[in-house]
């Protein structure tokens, strides 16, 4: 019996003793520095420049419950340092660092323009390698800037600006680019990266400029992000208008507005945004608000000549109507969504032109589509595509519906022209929009 | 005495879901994508061949021996000297089994949950683990599967549902292309060897309360077993696309992928934990047919007198065979499946097929 408690014993001990060898991995979490966001340059010698956003415990959850992240000082630091690769420059901001640098809470990277110029090879593999590293990761290219500057911008809203920049990506199109959805890009057949790219504009925009810098293409003032982040006075703002396109992983060039969000349709990634366009005949635009996008791929193949067939598709709500046509009148409507349509086709064909002619890039994955769809086919182009890829013929087909007229049916603010329109004009507003919600369901 | 241990059919059905599963889709989806690319879930479908067949044939030497493990009825069918040998070659094979398994847990774990604790320490307290079910025997780890199997599946069907929204069914495409069928059938021997590992049926039959309708419960369990890794693969390959082949464990970088609501992130601790399950499951049974293989062939009365030794032993061999991920995967793409291949289906085919050609000699001359 005591001996069968001596065994016990030991047993016990050594059950106990098993559990402390988890201690060569122990993370304390006041021995972790939280990077959440790190942004990668390419100084002029050739190095590599990682600038980590580190976290400040105590002021984000300050930041949070009251004031603004400008009143007590920043919620972050900005560390960094150079190396000729991304680990090395993360071990040389390691060792400016009293706690260790703690990489599965990072949510963002940020692209200098310089770097992603280069080539993201070298990036691509230590985030694809490097265990912690997760592939949610958002990554953004920085617009004609390098991504130090751009991250070290506070911004009064979020208490990380890297945050700021991830949700800004994702409040105008539904979803991040991350790091996963960029390999598969990179590592499918037949298909070049595309990035969001994010830069800076003064957050108070004078009444001398125009917020869209591309000039207007096809006429239209659409510029889906101009919807102006509030702040006190005039600090710069992130501005995420432009999407970086690559081509073997280089940057080649950038999108205007237009081209970036159609090309965010034609990729299927668009959930929702805002067209603004010209009404033929009156010269007065419109303003849609469209939701549900959606776009389907057709590929024909014969011989060495492609043609692709895009059909857009969504269902869309009037936001404004300048013409001051009665939006309850069918005929109008019909008009109104011949002129979105129009809109669509022509935007998706400029951009197809960019990307083709101008770039020599395909981001959309046309050769994706071939290998998808003609896999045999495709083993005869793939080694030369992108010679073929200039000459595939491009036919867009649209058919955005316009579903409901918004809040008032005719213009609000016309005098009512009793007797003329009979009951359509009289009919109450509210009802309306009740029963076109209704019915689009 | 081990043999007094009975274990229920369900139990049963327990400890032979996680030898299949537990491993499978970890390393063995990625290994089978190099192969197969987006055909991947294809390839799962060709391999369950190889279980049906070592099903069948286990479950018939059971038939026919009914009550005997695979290395007492080897003996009584080859004869002393060619069971022994026999016997030797399954306890390699078993060797092999307890080494791949702890291997395949200890790069995994070292790479992803304890990157800086020594490798020897991770495979002692995982074998620690295991060797303390062996010593308890059959019926302890009968209940560690009853108990942690079900856990495991609902996790993983948890993890595939939280993945919709993340998957894009048009990875899959093109299901058939220039040399579809090549890179399937490829692809397939990678996991086929998996489905061989019904083996050690020949070993745990012999503890079931009954015998009833055991061919058509591991015939319903190898096709759920299918099914499960087909939906692995599709969610691996709807999720990481092309990556799947390039990834180490595509699986759990895409469970890691998962983010619902940006709240509900970064599971990937639970999925760890929860593989581990299986893992100690089917390192369990290995164990134990492995300390029972050693027990039968040398005449020894009581398994727990192999524990030990055996547990060291794999231990030792873990680190000596696989001293890295690389070789570890080349053996588990190479040389695995053509070994197992031969070892698992193979050879017990060819003890039946003399089973029944002695028999059928035996009965002939009395029949005259």
């Amino acid at each position: 019996m005591r001996n069968l408690r001596k065994w016990l014993l030991i047993f016990t001990t050594i059950c106990l003793i098993l559990p402390l060898s988890g201690c060569w991995d122990r993370k304390e979490v006041n021995e972790l520095a939280l990077v959440m966001a790190e942004a990668i340059d390419l100084t002029p010698d050739n190095r590599v420049l990682v600038s980590a956003q580190v976290a400040i415990p105590s002021r984000v959850g300050g930041a949070q419950t009251g004031l603004s992240g400008g009143s007590g000082g920043k919620s972050f630091f900005m560390i960094s340092a150079t190396g000729r690769s991304v680990s090395e420059a993360d071990t040389n901001v390691q060792k400016k660092l009293p706690r260790q640098l703690y990489l599965p809470h990072l949510r963002i990277i940020l692209i200098g323009d310089q770097m992603a110029k280069t080539g993201m090879m070298d990036i691509l593999d230590h985030f694809g390698r490097n265990p912690p590293n997760r592939l949610r990761t958002a990554i953004l290219v920085a617009k004609d800037s390098d991504a130090q500057s751009l991250l070290n911008t506070t911004y009064p809203l979020e208490s990380l600006s890297g945050e700021a920049i991830r949700k800004l990506e994702r409040q105008l199109t539904g979803s991040n680019t991350t790091l996963m959805d960029f390999m598969i890009q990179s590592a499918s057949e037949g298909s070049d990266q595309m990035a969001s790219a994010i830069d800076i504009r003064p957050a108070q925009e004078s009444p001398g400029t125009d917020s869209s810098d591309t000039g207007g293409t096809n006429g239209s003032t659409g510029d889906s992000s101009s919807q102006g982040e509030e702040s006190e006075d005039t600090e710069p703002a992130f501005s995420f208008d432009h999407c970086a396109v690559f081509r073997n992983l280089k940057l080649v060039g950038y999108l205007n507005p237009d081209d970036t969000m159609l090309l965010e349709w034609m990729l299927g990634r668009l959930k929702y945004t805002v067209l603004t366009m010209q009404v033929p005949k009156t010269g007065k635009t419109i303003s849609v608000d469209l939701t549900q996008a959606h776009r389907r791929v057709r590929t024909q193949v014969r011989g060495n000549q492609v043609s692709v067939q895009y059909q857009l598709s969504g269902a869309a709500m009037l936001l404004e109507n300048q013409t001051g046509l009665d939006a309850d009148d069918p005929e109008v409507l019909k008009t109104f969504q011949t002129a979105v349509n129009a809109y669509a086709v022509r935007a998706a064909q400029h951009c197809l032109n960019t990307l083709s002619k101008q770039l020599d890039a395909d981001p959309t994955g046309v050769g994706l589509m071939i290998y998808r769809q003609h896999p045999y086919d495709w083993e005869r182009l793939k080694d030369n595509w992108h010679h073929i890829f200039q000459t595939v013929h491009f036919t867009v087909h649209a058919n955005v519906r316009i579903v409901e007229g918004g809040k008032s049916g005719p213009p609000i603010y016309e005098k009512t022209h009793r007797g003329i329109r009979g009951e359509g004009a009289s009919g109450n507003s509210k009802d309306e929009e009740m029963s076109s919600i209704g019915g689009s369901r | 005495m081990s043999s007094i241990q009975r274990i229920s059919r369900w139990q049963f059905v327990m400890l032979l879901l996680p030898i299949v599963i537990a491993t499978e889709i970890l390393p063995v989806t990625d290994l089978s994508a190099k192969f197969a690319h987006q055909r991947t879930w294809l390839a799962m479908i060709p391999a369950t061949l190889t279980g049906i067949w070592s099903i069948w044939v286990m479950t018939e030497l059971a038939r026919r021996h009914p009550g005997q493990s695979i290395i007492q009825y080897a003996m009584d069918i080859l004869g002393k000297w060619g069971g022994r040998a026999f016997g030797v070659i399954i306890i390699l094979q078993t060797f092999i089994y307890t080494t791949k398994v702890a291997a395949e847990m200890m790069t995994f774990i070292s790479m992803f949950a304890l990157p800086r604790t020594p490798k020897p320490m991770i495979l002692g307290l995982f074998l620690f683990a295991c060797g303390v079910a062996v010593w308890a025997g059959i019926e302890v780890i009968a209940r560690c599967a009853e108990t942690f199997i079900p856990i495991t599946i609902t996790f993983f069907l948890f993890v595939f549902i939280c993945l919709l929204p993340n998957m894009r069914p048009a990875y899959v495409r093109p299901v058939l292309g220039p040399d579809w069928f090549e890179t399937v059938i490829q692809a397939a021997i990678v996991p086929s060897a998996w489905y061989g590992e019904f083996l050690l049926m020949g070993f745990l039959l012999p503890f079931l309360e009954t015998s009833k309708n055991v061919r058509r419960m591991s015939y319903y369990l190898l096709t759920f077993i299918g099914v499960f890794v087909v939906m692995i693969a599709l969610q691996s390959t709807m999720v990481a696309g092309p990556l799947i082949e390039k990834l180490t464990y595509s699986y759990y970088i895409t469970a890691r992928y998962i983010s619902l609501g940006d709240f509900f992130e970064r599971i990937d601790p639970l999925i760890i934990s929860i593989w581990m399950y299986g893992l100690v499951v089917k390192e369990a049974v290995c164990l134990f047919v492995f300390a029972t293989c050693v027990t039968q062939l040398t005449g020894l009365s009581d398994h727990r007198l192999i524990v030990m030794p055996v547990t060291i032993l794999t231990m030792i061999g873990c680190l000596w065979m696989f001293p890295n991920l690389a070789e570890l995967r080349s053996f588990l793409t190479y040389t695995f499946p053509i070994e197992g291949m031969v070892v698992q289906n193979i050879l017990p085919t060819f003890l039946l097929a003399v089973d029944m050609l002695r028999r059928g000699l035996d009965r002939s001359p009395a029949h005259a």
